[in-house]
């Protein structure tokens, strides 16, 4: 477990610093390299636009986090998200259902399979990696058959504000987005929950032995990521007006992608909710940089790669070092 | 020890169910439908031995056509890149609304968008024994082994949409195309003719696709053609789009961070221009952006209805999914037919929009 304990305020900072340092001179780096190259970047507009077209990556990101901090993974959360954003368009367009009906809906669809997840992984001891396959395929076909290979509009306004409503000109999505960052944080590090999270990931015999209800700790996880991806979708489909079969392709790679550049340990019990914001800041701003230096978004991908692997390669080294002594 | 085994042995149970659950799940999605074989067509000469002339490269080896195939209508097989996308969808109902009057059975699977699954679904329904086969070759320069297991295999090929390679002509029977470099073209002199003096251009790309290419070649010619001077007509920047709502609204926003002189947004097709609709309103920019979509999808006719969209060049999958058939079964009937043909499409813009049906893709009228 690397979690350190925080003392005093200021030592929060520092040792948020010195935690990610790694990640944050990359961060750095990639922010003056961009804004060399284009002036529009380090704009409050740019900014802005940033934060909100990541939104949704960094709410998935931190049910990622959770489940890979248990030694687990969850592949399942894009057709998720897909699932979730189709049936809200379904419900509210072709069943003219009420908005509070939808919303609890997209909620609950997430919820569901995140529950038949974490039961499957927790109870019946079926690896991760195949349970949320499993579920991954199943709410992706359940999304085709939805659909039936349509974009469904979504025509009602109230509800599409759920999404590109703003505040004080800050949209609505990057709210949802700190709130959540700020829960995960909050049910990470200040709550005994929390605590069995990192104490399973880190040994799940040990955990056990202490007396953690271990199955339940490993399986409540789940439903909560189920959540998170429910809310992703219904985000989706509100703030485009529209969800299609393909809504949320992809996604669990960004989410894995930013936990792991996060410093996140891919075996589980290490690793922080303020690393994967980092890991979510160096993507966007690959992403975003790219597109505003007119750089083929082919190029996107290969650097993401490399990014990736520079992260774990750098994760390994410092793990191996800090065997040594 | 015992314990572990037996641990394994059901958590492998679990899985075989779960993948068993699976596969009940997806069949209600992609399983062949097979359409009521009532109505048996009275067209059918058996096989007549072609009296063609050999002018046509398609019909040089008359295979034989399954007498037992007579029986109940011939079998035909469709396979698109995806059923994933209402396009593909589109096509399907022409496919099915044709089976269903002539009496064919249908077969279709969802190739998921990967070559190698539609090749090897290809051969299961060789397998299952189709007739003809109504191919959209994910692939369209690796088709070749897929039209030569079909020709060994006796079953006639007719290839819509995206068109094989000139090399692989000789192993279709017959093609049916809409014209890629007249859909751009549309929208190009939609530009031509509503900024007369010139704008700025963003081009929202599915790179991948080779219709998408000539669709983009087919509007710049459209704009060059038709105004005094193309030089006033800049290409700021090329996106990919992936054909994908939220993947082309997220580079579209970031795209309009970095320039604030857009002026039209070209986007390969409907669902892609959705996203731009949205990431331009959220720009506030709405009114000051043309948006111009493709294919005449029933999302890109309504958005153009609400006047988020400017311009759609309609494509006509229904039509041309049900014209395969047709050509299917005359070319199995021993007709003969016209080689390659090319769907004309046409274009929708607000003036014209409520002479269509906004819920449907297209119709099977003629026009």
């Amino acid at each position: 477990m690397n979690k350190t304990q925080t003392k005093s305020e200021p030592n929060v900072v520092v040792a948020y610093f010195k935690r990610n340092v790694g990640t944050i001179i990359g961060l750095i780096l990639l922010m003056v390299i961009v804004s060399v190259y284009t002036p529009k970047f380090m704009t409050v507009p740019n900014m802005l636009n940033l934060l909100r077209a990541n939104s949704v990556n960094a709410i998935i990101s931190c049910g990622m986090l959770i489940a890979i901090l248990m030694g687990e993974i969850d592949i399942s959360v894009g057709s998720t998200v897909g699932l979730s954003g189709i049936i809200g368009a379904y419900m509210i367009t072709n069943m003219e259902a009420p908005i509070p009906v939808t919303v609890l809906c997209c909620l609950l669809v997430g919820a569901v399979i995140g529950a038949i997840n974490g039961v499957a992984i927790a109870y019946l001891k079926v690896p991760a990696f195949v349970a949320t396959l499993a579920t991954q395929s199943i709410g992706r076909g359940l999304t085709e058959i939805i659909s039936n290979g349509i974009t469904i509009r979504v025509t009602n306004d109230s509800f599409c504000k759920i999404g590109t409503a703003s505040i004080g000109g800050i949209s609505v999505i990057i709210f949802y987005a700190g709130i959540i960052l700020f829960l995960t944080w909050v049910m990470l590090n200040k709550t005994r929950f929390g605590y069995y999270i990192y104490a399973l990931g880190g040994n799940k015999v040990a955990a056990q032995y202490s007396g953690v209800n271990v199955k339940l700790v490993n399986m409540i996880p789940y439903v909560f990521i189920g959540l998170l991806c429910g809310l992703g979708g219904l985000i989706w489909c509100t703030r485009l007006g529209s969800a299609a079969a393909t809504l949320g392709q992809g996604f669990e790679m960004d989410a894995i992608a930013a936990v792991v550049i996060g410093g996140t340990s891919m075996s589980g019990g290490t690793g922080t909710v303020g690393g994967t914001f980092i890991g979510l800041l160096i993507i966007s701003v690959i992403t975003n940089g790219l597109n505003l230096m007119n750089i083929n978004s082919f190029w996107q991908e290969v650097f993401k790669g490399i990014i990736i692997l520079a992260a774990v390669i750098f994760d390994v080294v410092r793990k191996n070092r800090g065997q040594k002594h | 020890m015992m314990k572990k085994v037996l641990k394994r042995l059901l958590s492998g149970a679990v899985v075989g169910v779960m993948a068993l659950s699976l596969v009940a799940c997806g069949g209600s999605g992609d399983d062949s439908k097979p359409a009521d074989d009532t109505a048996q067509e009275d067209q059918e000469e058996p096989e007549a031995p072609t009296d063609d002339t050999e002018k046509d490269v398609a019909d040089d080896v008359e295979d034989e056509v399954g007498d037992d195939a007579k029986e109940g209508g011939y079998t035909i097989g469709y396979s698109p890149y995806t059923l994933k996308n209402e396009y593909f969808t589109a096509v399907l109902n022409g496919v099915q609304t044709a089976c269903d009057e002539l009496g064919c059975e249908l077969i279709y699977f969802d190739p998921q968008n990967d070559p190698t699954k539609q090749a090897s679904q290809i051969d299961d329904m060789i397998a299952s024994g189709i007739d003809a086969l109504i191919y959209l070759p994910y692939d369209a320069g690796g088709a070749r082994t897929v039209l030569q297991t079909c020709r060994d295999a006796g079953v006639k090929v007719i290839n819509i949409d995206t068109v094989v390679t000139e090399a692989d002509y000789d192993l279709v029977d017959g093609i049916l195309a809409s014209d890629n470099l007249q859909l751009g073209e549309l929208a190009g002199q939609w530009v031509a003719e509503n900024h007369p003096d010139g704008a700025n251009i963003l081009i929202c790309h599915l790179q991948v696709a080779e219709s998408c290419v000539i669709n983009v070649e087919g509007f710049w010619k459209g704009i060059k053609d038709n105004v005094e001077n193309p030089d006033a007509f800049k290409e700021v920047q090329v996106v990919e789009g992936g054909g994908d709502t939220e993947v082309t609204f997220s580079a579209v926003a970031d795209v309009l961070q970095a320039h604030d002189d857009i002026n039209v947004i070209y986007c390969i097709n409907d669902t892609s221009a959705l996203g731009a609709v949205q990431a331009v309103e959220d720009a506030g920019l709405t009114g000051k952006i043309d948006i111009i979509g493709k294919d005449g999808a029933p999302i890109g006719k309504q958005a153009i209805k609400d006047g988020k969209m400017v311009q759609s060049s309609a494509q006509r999958p229904t039509y041309m999914g049900y014209m395969g058939v047709m050509e299917a079964v005359d070319v199995l009937n021993g007709k003969e037919i016209e080689f390659n043909v090319s769907i004309p499409c046409y274009s929708i813009t607000k003036d014209n929009i409520d002479d269509f049906d906004l819920t449907a893709w297209d119709s099977l009228d003629e026009e």
